[in-house]
């Protein structure tokens, strides 16, 4: 009996340990199967190892070959556009597919299915925001149109094809981690994927934080401290352009609505507020200031930097396309790149393409008003399903404008969104965004390109472009809506028509110019155009970068791609140098008190402005500008990150043309603060503070200070980079922050031989456990760029190509 | 002696089965290891531990040097381990556990085959 106890005992034994090693418990993956040598993480070190060159694969109609360069660049060459896109998917999917896959879970408001409970509040934002909603609008568009479903079903079928032939044993390393498998790929994830990136590059919308401020101060205060024109500004398209059209005419209301709900409460942050800066550089120049005579161009979007990189490089030929560049993974076709005849980039226009309306309801929510009327709710159900605990029901109301994000007494969101407000974004109309790509990478001149844009709808991005003969040019591009001045700006009255979108602005109106006197044009998500262009854009712009760029390219003459090279890693900061020397003026070392005081003082005395990864004076610039700034306005406007401060550019204007300003005086006490001692406190407060983190304020090197650090996507610690030696900064051409900076660096040269660089913070590969997961990155840092190998046929021969695959059909 | 040589036949044909079949493979392949041992039970658990765990070790050991040890290095990171090898450390241990606990029960089995 005794034995059978025990028989019993040691098989029980053996069975728990079994179910236990084959189920995720909390965060830690499943320790059996994760540890197992054939089928764990071990598996995921061998993808540089694959030795087979030849594949067959159903779906394809004829040959494909893949070349790969040394930097594991695809080149596809393909004998039609439907094994083109095949092929990219494909290709795609071998190197990326765990991320693509993850990035429409983000988007589409999914991720409780991997995470449980704890990302449910963001999956329910996700879906409130319509986001799901809209992605399903725009791939039933991308379905509707022959071009774009041929080009998506080809995509799909070739992710699916590598799909096909995985076995769990082969999963990426995070599917192993998350414990979850991946799924068939659909045209409807493409369109996940690009609302994804045009959420990302929408934001940050300030509608709440603008109205609270005016709210707190008034109209005419608003209008001296948040200038929706600052008088000097060097918009995109140059100052004084005439407008060769009529514009349409627009129904304004008399005067601003001021919303009835309204909290003004601010909430305290966590320190686990997440605060990023996405903006992005391009410029191009004709031929009459490049030292080969034909024209330059250069883009560096800035982004979230995260691994697995936002962007895969890769070339795409067929009889009709040649075309070098990056690609979202999931979507087909290079979104920023050249082909043999122009180049083309993108910086985030920025422009307000998302707008809240109040709302008045009746008791039960079924019915809103409007225009005298009172209108219907349609009301959406959306399910998540969570995982380990079934699914989460949540009815979203939508009226004409939009979603209704947020209910009354619903504080989940509170600071971040309004209640009881209408939601309207741009992005809730779908736009055929493939189109615009897809003819974008087989445009050969100006014309081409300005036709391949008009298929751009959300967000609206500037242009640039340059081509092989000679034309360069920036086009403000997107579905803007066409607003009156100060529409967007605050909370809108939802029942009054003339605050509804009354039109969009038509193509041939979005501001643009070709060929400028000035011979070179740029952007830096600084103001579209000045005050003259008939229709209001609004937006939190930048004011330094683009001042750099422009007082170096109007300074630069026969520009050679190194010279390009050396601008985008600029690191001169205008908002440093518009200020410091006031401030310096302002301070007494002696008060401080502070043993380095007088060095500190010395260091910012001798500084030149710009952010080296190893200055000091940076550092301390930095945070003596964080406190004064908070100095300045915290008792005015309450706390970061809920509040909107006067810009950068704003403050220092006060600071350094009206030193006695009113709003230097703390309002919260009795006394009355002047500038020359919050200059002084927050000196002291800073070098303190520096001294708390770095043991000695000259530790404080910058790049220590800024810690620009690459986050896995899905935050899994160890696959990450921190704390790289960089330099560059928010004001700077290179725009670095602790979480974000270029993604993409790229320099074209047109003419009769293009060529071209690049770079981005990462590698080609997505698997952590592959050298090509981050291989760019030492380069990156240096701010140093690959040559780009751009090949005509796929017999060229080059030392740096390392192998090729032979993709063909079923055999017959 | 038989019945060493099928042991032996068992142990390596679930390394090879383990490339085809789910990871608990070893789980089952090891009570009939056990159930073939002519040793005492606290002698099977010894040799199932060994015998497992070697099997897990040298599996991981070989993918380890395969990958050039790159995946080992960012899984340690992942679980805040400073030394990679401490990895193969635990593929042993859980290996060797469950091949050690899966024999001990065969060997019980025989035990009662053999009354």
């Amino acid at each position: 009996m005794q034995r059978y106890v025990k028989l019993f005992l040691a098989t029980l034994a053996t069975v728990v340990l079994v179910v236990l090693g084959d189920t995720k418990l909390g965060e830690i993956p499943p320790l059996g199967k994760f540890f197992s040598p054939c089928h764990g993480f071990w598996q995921n070190g061998l993808t540089d190892q694959r030795t087979p060159t030849r594949f067959i694969l159903g779906g394809l109609n004829g040959k494909v070959k893949v070349v790969w360069d040394e930097r594991m660049v695809p080149h596809i060459f393909a004998e039609n556009d439907h094994d083109l896109y095949f092929a990219q998917g494909y290709v795609t999917a071998y190197h990326r597919l765990w991320q693509m896959d993850f990035q429409t879970y983000v988007a589409a408001g999914r991720l409780s299915e991997i995470f449980g409970r704890r990302t449910l509040d963001f999956d329910i934002r996700q879906r409130r925001l319509g986001m799901f909603e809209a992605a399903k609008r725009a791939g039933e568009l991308f379905l509707s149109a022959p071009h774009s479903r041929k080009i998506c079903e080809a995509y799909s079928a070739g992710v699916n094809a590598y799909l096909s032939t995985l076995s769990p044993k082969d999963y990426p390393l995070e599917y192993k981690i998350l414990d979850y498998t991946p799924e068939p790929w659909t045209t409807l994830k493409s369109a996940i994927l690009l609302k994804y990136m045009a959420w990302r590059l929408s934001g940050p919308n300030h509608d709440l934080q603008m109205t609270q401020n005016l709210k707190k101060v008034g109209d005419e205060t608003m209008a001296n401290l948040f200038p929706p024109y600052p008088a000097d500004i060097e918009p995109v398209i140059p100052k004084n352009t005439a407008w060769d059209f009529t514009p349409l005419p627009l129904d304004k209301p008399d005067d601003l609505f001021m919303p009835k709900r309204l909290d003004l409460e601010m909430p305290v942050p966590t320190p686990q507020e997440l605060n990023y800066m996405e903006g992005s550089n391009n410029w191009a120049v004709a031929g009459s200031k490049t030292a080969s005579g034909h024209p330059l161009l250069s883009n560096d979007p800035h982004l979230m930097l995260t691994l697995p990189s936002v962007w895969y490089e890769m070339q795409l030929v067929s009889p009709h396309v040649n075309v070098y560049g990056v690609t979202l993974p999931g979507a087909p076709c290079v979104i920023v790149g050249f082909n043999g005849k122009i180049a083309w980039g993108v910086t985030n226009a920025t422009s307000d393409v998302a707008d809240w309306y109040e709302l008045e309801c009746n008791a039960d929510y079924s019915e809103y008003r409007h225009d005298g009327q009172w209108k219907k709710m349609r009301r959406v159900v959306e399910e998540i399903v969570v995982r380990g605990e079934g699914k989460h029901v949540e009815t979203v109301l939508y009226t004409h404008h939009g979603p209704v994000p947020v209910m009354p007494e619903d504080n989940r969101w509170r600071g971040r969104l309004p209640q009881l407000a209408a939601f309207r974004w741009a992005g809730h109309d779908a736009g055929n965004e493939l189109i615009a790509f897809c003819n974008l990478n087989r445009a050969d001149n100006y014309d081409a390109y300005v036709e391949a844009i008009s298929h751009y709808a959300c967000p609206a991005q500037n242009f640039v472009f340059a081509d092989a003969s000679g034309d360069i040019a920036i086009w403000h591009n997107g579905r803007l809506p066409a607003k009156w001045y100060q529409q967007g700006r605050f909370i809108a009255d939802g029942s009054d028509a003339r605050y509804d979108w009354q039109a969009w602005i038509p193509q041939a109106q979005n501001p643009h110019v070709k060929n400028p006197a000035c011979g070179f044009v740029s952007s830096a998500n600084q103001h579209a155009t000045d005050k003259s262009y008939p229709y209001f854009l609004n937006a939190v712009y930048e004011s330094y970068r683009n001042v750099r760029i422009n007082e170096r390219l109007r300074a630069m003459e026969k520009i050679s791609p190194d010279d390009f090279r050396v601008l985008q890693n600029d690191s001169k900061d205008l908002h440093a140098a518009s200020l410091l020397p006031t401030l310096l003026r302002l301070v007494s070392a002696d008060k401080l008190k502070h043993p380095a005081a007088g060095e500190a003082v010395r260091l910012l005395q001798e500084w030149d402005f710009c952010r080296d990864a190893g200055k000091v004076a940076p550092a301390i610039f930095s945070e003596w500008w964080k406190w004064l700034y908070r100095a300045i306005w915290e008792d005015d406007f309450g706390f970061l990150p809920f509040t909107l401060y006067p810009s950068r550019r704003r403050t220092v204007e006060l600071i350094v043309q009206e030193p006695a300003s009113k709003w230097f005086d703390d309002t919260r006490t009795p006394q009355l603060e002047t500038l020359p001692e919050l200059v002084q406190q927050s000196l002291a407060k800073a070098l303190a503070r520096l001294d708390r983190k770095f043991g000695r304020v000259t530790h404080a090197t910058w790049a220590r200070y800024q810690g620009t650090s690459i986050a896995h996507l899905a935050r899994i610690p160890g696959l990450d980079h921190k704390n790289l030696f960089v330099g560059g900064g928010a004001s700077c051409v290179n725009a670095t922050s602790d979480n974000s900076g270029p993604s993409w660096r790229m320099i074209v040269t047109l003419g009769p031989q293009v060529k071209a660089w690049g770079i981005y913070p990462g590698g080609q590969s997505g698997n952590p456990g592959s050298k090509y997961y981050d291989n760019f990155l030492t380069t990156w840092c240096r701010g140093e760029l690959a040559e780009l190998l751009y090949l005509r046929t796929p017999e060229e021969q080059h030392p740096r190509l390392l192998t090729a695959w032979q993709l063909t059909g079923e055999k017959p | 002696m038989m019945r060493w040589i099928l042991f032996v036949l068992v142990w390596l044909g679930s390394g090879v089965a383990s490339f085809y079949m789910p990871w608990w493979i070893i789980a089952p392949a090891a009570f009939v290891c056990g159930s073939l041992l002519p040793c005492t039970p606290g002698k099977s658990l010894a040799i199932g531990v060994f015998a497992f765990g070697l099997l897990w070790f040298s599996g991981a050991l070989y993918y380890h040097s395969l990958g050039e040890g790159i995946v080992t290095a960012r899984t340690a990171a992942l679980f805040g381990i400073a030394q990679p090898w401490l990895l193969l450390a635990a593929c042993t241990f859980i290996g060797g556990l469950i091949g050690g606990l899966a024999t001990l029960a065969g060997s019980y089995l025989r035990s009662i085959k053999s009354m």
